[in-house]
């Protein structure tokens, strides 16, 4: 399949064109940022500013939206308007989404309510957004595209089988072309969770290849989509002609590389 | 290819296994009650499994041991049990509570002392659905947990025909679970669409739905896988669709659009007519606009002699799990010749202007429909045939 369009919302801005420049540029520091209520708690996070999530056009349709589909649809939206996929051909779009944790930062806020208010004073607005294909619903109707939509979560290699899931919806005519992409948020709840199980870059400085037996990270938020179709574009990035996956089946998430 | 269905396993209020579920199912009613679970101060009627089916452990949700004893079922059904590791495997399972990380008592500490008890978050960092049955079982082919709300169960049986068609793995543990919990009980209260009294689907006096829990799960390969391993087929899953309504986050199209395109593109795929579906097995909720659109959806697509019925009056909305054991129902009334009686049902809606059957009717014919209808706009339809 083909990668035709490229949407990117990062902690650097939005959209491919700044994405290769914060390439260019090469490495900021993240910011360092406390989470819970104890004063000292910090760590070096990578998040997304809330300036690059306003747009005035998706505004109407994702008024209600919290930042995890904002990011998702704002992501969709340039993959789209980046392959230049013309109106009529949308009809046969169908959309993936991908993620780890999904909205767990609008499932705490409704957490807040229940505890604040009680079972029967929450929000509802909370609740339908803190579902887990809130973001792929406000994608197809922020976009208007009608296609076969999924969302799928795991904590390993979710976007690769998001990535199978489009090309096999593609091949077995399904739809033409297909919207996925991945996308995560790092809330406060979710920044002390990183800081007490992962093992933090202090310095904000990942080292990829240091080849030691406790990788150190920084924990970070962000969007990805792709638009992939059958149709090969003069314009377009690249093809994927594979995606393989594996299992560790012996292996919790926890207490193994 | 033609995909087999060589096992199912269900647990749900209806019963645990099948033979229990059919006699729930000939009995004509379910038997709701209140939140025995956990506590609330809500007061709506759910479908909960009996606590002697799924026995307490401090380690792993509900949701997980739920599932793990219909996958079981299936693959003992199937002739799998110790076999699982001479084959590729895949596991893709629906769910919608075993995705969050919504444990309020971990909450509630947390914003008091800034740290929480770490077993919520191991069990939760362990329990992606789909990873934790692959692993329970040794399954080594493709994993994927679908959070498609209350169509996931059917999306998961979805992705899994895709898979064996393709050639990723030779067979799919397939379908969905959910357990009841505090969370979306209070989201569903929220929405204003829980009704106070048993759910009454397509009825017109019906104020909306139960929840409920359980799971269904088939396992799906290969017409040539099955036979090559010496496994007749017990029925077939000739086709899948789904669509979108690109419409609002919470409420259906109101002319049902998607669920519209999302039954032809499966019959399609099928290569059958309308007046070749013997049933439909419809989502049926018991909410006012479910209902409306996909009766009127129903009666536009297959005219008014469809027969059709709605199980959550005998399970409840099992939200993540509803697909998964519908897909399972319809199978069982292919298998069986009839199909249960709608409890609930008394009076026509004139806005839908057609009525599930009211007691156990007999049905002939190869093909049958089950419908999901899910927020976000998401709708999915399995054809479910005997050869």
């Amino acid at each position: 399949m083909n990668i035709t369009g490229i949407g990117t919302v990062f902690t650097r801005g939005r959209g491919i064109n700044n994405f290769e420049t914060a390439l260019i540029k090469g490495w900021v520091p993240p910011r360092q940022q406390s989470y819970s209520l104890l004063p000292d708690k910090s760590l070096p996070v990578y998040t997304v500013n809330k300036e690059d999530l306003v747009d005035k056009k998706l505004l109407k349709k994702t008024r209600r939206a919290d930042k995890f589909s904002k990011m998702a649809v704002l992501a969709a939206s340039d993959a789209l308007t980046d392959s230049g996929l013309d109106a009529d051909k949308i009809e046969s779009t169908g959309i993936i989404v991908s993620t780890a944790f999904g909205p767990h930062a609008t499932t705490f806020r409704f957490l807040d309510d229940i505890i604040d208010y009680g079972d029967g004073g929450v929000s509802p607005i909370l609740f339908s957004n803190s579902v887990h294909n809130a973001a792929a619903s406000y994608i197809a109707s922020a976009l208007n595209i009608h296609g076969p939509t999924l969302t799928l979560t795991q904590f390993k290699s979710s976007f690769h089988q998001a990535l199978i899931l489009a090309g096999l919806w593609i091949k077995q005519q399904r739809c033409d072309n297909v919207l996925v992409g991945s996308v995560d948020e790092c809330g406060d709840v979710m920044k002390y969770i990183c800081a007490e199980r992962l093992e933090i870059a202090g310095d904000g400085k990942i080292s990829p290849f240091r080849f030691s037996s406790v990788t150190q990270a920084v924990p970070g938020e962000g969007s990805v989509f792709f638009l992939v179709g059958k149709q090969a574009r003069p314009e377009q990035y690249c093809k994927i002609s594979s995606v393989i996956t594996g299992n560790d089946l012996g292996a919790a998430l926890l207490g193994q590389p | 290819m033609k995909i087999a269905i060589t096992g199912i396993g269900i647990i749900s209020a209806a019963g645990r296994g099948v033979k229990e579920t059919l006699a729930t199912f000939k009995s004509g009613s379910g038997n709701p009650g209140q939140v025995s679970g956990f506590s609330t101060d809500l007061s709506y009627p759910v479908f909960e499994v009996k606590n002697q089916y799924v026995p307490e452990h401090k380690d792993g949700m509900r949701t997980i041991r739920l599932a793990l004893i219909a996958a079981e079922e299936a693959v003992t059904e199937a002739g799998l049990p110790d076999k699982l590791s001479s084959y590729r495997v895949g596991v893709c399972l629906g769910t919608t509570v075993a995705s969050q990380l919504n444990d309020i008592d971990f909450y509630r500490e947390y914003r008091i002392s800034g740290t929480g008890p770490a077993e919520p978050v191991d069990r939760y960092l362990n329990g992606n659905l789909a990873e934790s049955i692959a692993r329970k079982l040794q399954a080594d082919g493709p994993q994927m947990t679908v959070v498609n709300a209350c169509s996931s169960g059917s999306d998961a049986i979805g992705v899994a025909a895709a898979w064996l068609k393709s050639g990723l793995c030779d067979i799919v543990i397939a379908g969905g679970a959910d357990e009841l919990n505090r969370v979306p009980f209070c989201g569903f209260g929220s929405l204003g669409i829980l009704s106070a009294s048993v759910c009454r689907p397509f009825d017109r006096e019906r104020r909306g739905l139960n929840l409920g829990e359980g799971a269904g799960i088939l396992v799906l390969e290969s017409e040539d896988t099955a036979r090559n391993r010496g496994i007749e087929p017990l029925l077939f899953l000739s086709g899948y669709g789904s669509a979108g309504d690109a419409y609002h986050l919470t409420a259906p199209h109101p002319e049902g659009a998607g669920l519209n395109v999302a039954i032809k593109s499966a019959m399609a795929e099928a290569g059958i007519n309308p007046k070749d579906i013997s049933f439909v097995n419809a989502h049926g909720t018991g909410t006012r606009e479910n209902d409306k659109v996909e009766g009127s959806t129903l009666l536009k697509i297959f005219g008014p002699e469809i027969k059709f019925y709605s199980t959550k009056g005998f399970i409840g909305h099992t939200l993540g799990a509803a697909g998964g054991l519908e897909a399972a129902f319809t199978a069982m009334g292919l298998k069986e010749s009839w199909i249960p009686a709608s409890p609930g049902f008394k009076s026509v809606d004139d806005q839908i202007a057609i009525s599930p059957v009211t007691k156990i009717t007999p049905v002939k014919g190869s093909f049958a429909l089950s419908t999901s209808l899910a927020f976000g706009g998401i709708n999915s339809a399995l054809i479910i045939s005997l050869e």
